[in-house]
């Protein structure tokens, strides 16, 4: 008698061949259901601006039936910034939540512990001393990983729950922000404005030119992300009982964290350094998915949510003049970083 | 057979040796308690055991092969440890938690068999657990919580299983069910290596018995002959009285009061 398999409550068995994959219920309807929200949050980015579009007519435009005023529009104008902040939000929040669960620390992301700010002054002193003019996006990732190996310098090892590595990380983004500063400071505003506000995170005037190497890098890094998901899902019980389980922890945790730096890194090339969008998705990320799984998808969607919505909200909000997208997200983030800490803070006492 | 053995193991931990030439065996099937007073080194020999450290000479043999020449994979099939105070993530229910237990024997294109169901309702239903199966680990009782770790650890499927201090957090109705489903999974064929604090327990329910301090070996033995008055002064520096439970005949370790007609503060 041959009786079917029953996967655990809440799983679905899924078999293709000799593969048989699990997944989680919630996992999938939440990741389905921030599908949709990208797609809108597109959509309305395109649609809002200083020349007004209906999302209809996006919608149109887009499947090619629109007129040449709103082509011009959409093709050349909204459509490659949109791009844009899309693929770094996505890195964003993929980033955020590869090294908050290596680290098992919810402040422990690459704009908490100057990652983000070591690319960033990478980028400005390429761009100010060798590419000049040329945007060194390539920089990123390197400024990064100097960055990295500067805080392993100092903390030899993260601490209990990382918190070792976010206080130092704090000092190091202080001093690797005001090194940026102080670079741009040495050349006249004229020559360096679009860097100064680049380093504000400002995507005014970004498109393909860094986009899409960006998002072909990321897409070469997503299956080893892929693979590594699943140890790192183990890894939530803790590198001890892990280890039990026959997870390679050191192996788990270089690849981890080189790849969550180097995401983090080719996200701020883009959009220069984004606050709070890596901390904020994850956690959110995860409370939909009811902390069942890691939420590395959910986490990654919403960061492009959160981007693009800020991004919109950054060119529509004083128009006709454009904020920085940064400095929309430290205000939402800064809220809810004090809404988090204030709620942790019973736990602490 | 000995499943376990360790050669002439010496260990330091900053600059202070731990232990020196220790040599043991673990003989298959086995229910072992490692017992002694608090930093005589039993956490510490678990977790040479199990790998989370290294020796700095010497050598641990698993089933006749050198222990550092397992791969982690590999290793994770024979010998399932559990640590004192195990990590519950939110979230992460009693099922998931027997269902990592399954991943060593599992890869990425194969996360869920049949033998890894069976496993799963075996350890379910050998530990209790089908009530609160669905319930997140971190909602549970202790008592519940440990029982659920013991599930993981025996879905795990492994022949050697290593346990530090599983009872220590639990009231004593707890430590007694805690203690019989080890006992019982003992019973199964494995061999189970238990630290534990309380003597009488390591006494009651262990085959054997090993006695530690300051990293030597001080006895080892069958727990009757091991749990005398003399060993436990000799360990604890405490004098004490045995006597014997009237179910069972096993040893009861009663302390003596240094000052008996002082009175109490």
């Amino acid at each position: 008698m041959i009786h079917e398999l029953l996967p655990p409550a809440g799983k679905t068995l899924i078999s293709i061949g000799k593969w048989r994959l699990l997944a989680d219920h919630r996992t999938l309807m939440v990741t389905i259901f921030l599908l949709a929200l990208t797609l809108v949050s597109i959509v309305l980015s395109i649609s809002l601006g200083s020349a007004k579009l209906t999302s209809w007519h996006v919608l149109q435009t887009l499947l090619g039936q629109g007129d040449r005023v709103s082509e011009l529009t959409v093709f050349k104008v909204r459509l490659p910034r949109t791009i844009a902040v899309l693929v770094a939000g996505c890195a964003l929040g993929l980033s955020g939540c590869l090294i908050q669960s290596l680290v098992r620390n919810r402040l422990a992301t690459p704009d908490m512990v100057g990652v983000n700010e070591g690319a960033m002054l990478a980028i400005i002193f390429f761009t100010l001393y060798i590419t000049l003019g040329q945007w060194p996006w390539w920089a990123a990732p390197l400024g990064a990983l100097a960055t990295a190996v500067l805080l392993f310098g100092l903390c030899r090892n993260p601490g209990e729950q990382g918190y070792l590595f976010v206080v130092v990380g704090i000092g190091v983004t202080e001093m690797l922000s005001a090194a940026g500063e102080f670079l741009m400071s040495t050349e006249s505003i004229v020559h360096i404005s679009s860097v100064y506000m680049w380093s504000m995170g400002n995507f005014s005037g970004q498109g393909y030119l860094t986009a899409v190497p960006v998002a072909s890098i990321l897409l070469c890094l997503l299956p080893i992300v892929i693979y590594l998901s699943r140890s790192l899902d183990v890894m939530r019980l803790g590198t001890i009982t892990a280890s039990n389980l026959g997870v390679h922890i050191v192996r788990v945790q270089g690849g981890v964290l080189f790849i969550a730096i180097m995401i983090a890194a080719l996200g701020t090339a883009i959009g220069g350094p984004i606050a709070f969008i890596a901390m904020a998705a994850p956690i959110i990320a995860s409370y939909l998915v009811g902390h069942r799984t890691l939420p590395l998808w959910c986490a990654a969607l919403l960061g492009a949510v959160f981007l693009l919505l800020s991004d919109t909200l950054a060119r529509v909000l004083a128009q006709p003049y454009e904020i920085s997208t940064g400095v929309i997200t430290r205000i939402l983030g800064g809220i809810f970083l004090l809404f988090l800490l204030l709620n942790d803070k019973g736990k602490v006492d | 057979m000995a499943v376990l053995k360790l050669n002439n193991i010496s260990f330091s931990y900053r600059q202070q040796h731990i232990f020196n030439q220790v040599s043991l065996q673990f003989g298959a099937g086995k229910l072992i308690g490692i017992v002694g007073p608090n930093g005589c080194g039993k956490s510490t020999l678990l977790k040479l055991l199990a790998r989370q450290i290294q020796p700095d000479t010497g050598d641990i043999l698993v089933k006749g092969k050198a222990l550092h020449r397992y791969s982690t994979k590999s290793l994770a099939c024979e010998i399932a440890f559990l640590p004192q105070n195990p990590i519950s993530p939110l979230g992460i229910t009693v099922e998931q938690l027997l269902q990592y237990g399954r991943h060593p024997h599992q890869s990425w294109f194969n996360q869920w068999g049949k033998e890894d169901r069976d496993s799963v309702d075996a350890a379910t239903q050998l530990l209790g657990l089908a009530d609160y199966l669905h319930r997140p680990l971190a909602e549970l009782s202790g008592g519940q919580r440990q029982r659920a770790w013991l599930g993981m650890i025996l879905a795990q499927d492994t022949d050697i299983v290593l346990l530090d201090e599983p009872t220590s957090a639990l009231d004593i109705g707890h430590q007694v069910e805690v203690m019989e489903c080890i006992s019982h999974i003992a019973s199964m064929g494995k061999t189970v290596v238990l630290v534990i604090h309380d003597l009488a327990a390591a006494a009651r329910y262990c085959n054997e018995v090993i006695a530690l301090r300051d990293g030597a070996i001080v006895a080892n033995g069958t727990a009757k002959s091991v749990v005398t008055e003399t060993l436990v002064a000799q360990l604890f520096d405490t004098h004490v009285d045995i006597l014997y439970a009237p179910q069972d005949d096993a040893p009861v370790i009663v302390p003596r009061r240094k000052y008996l007609h002082s009175e109490p503060m």
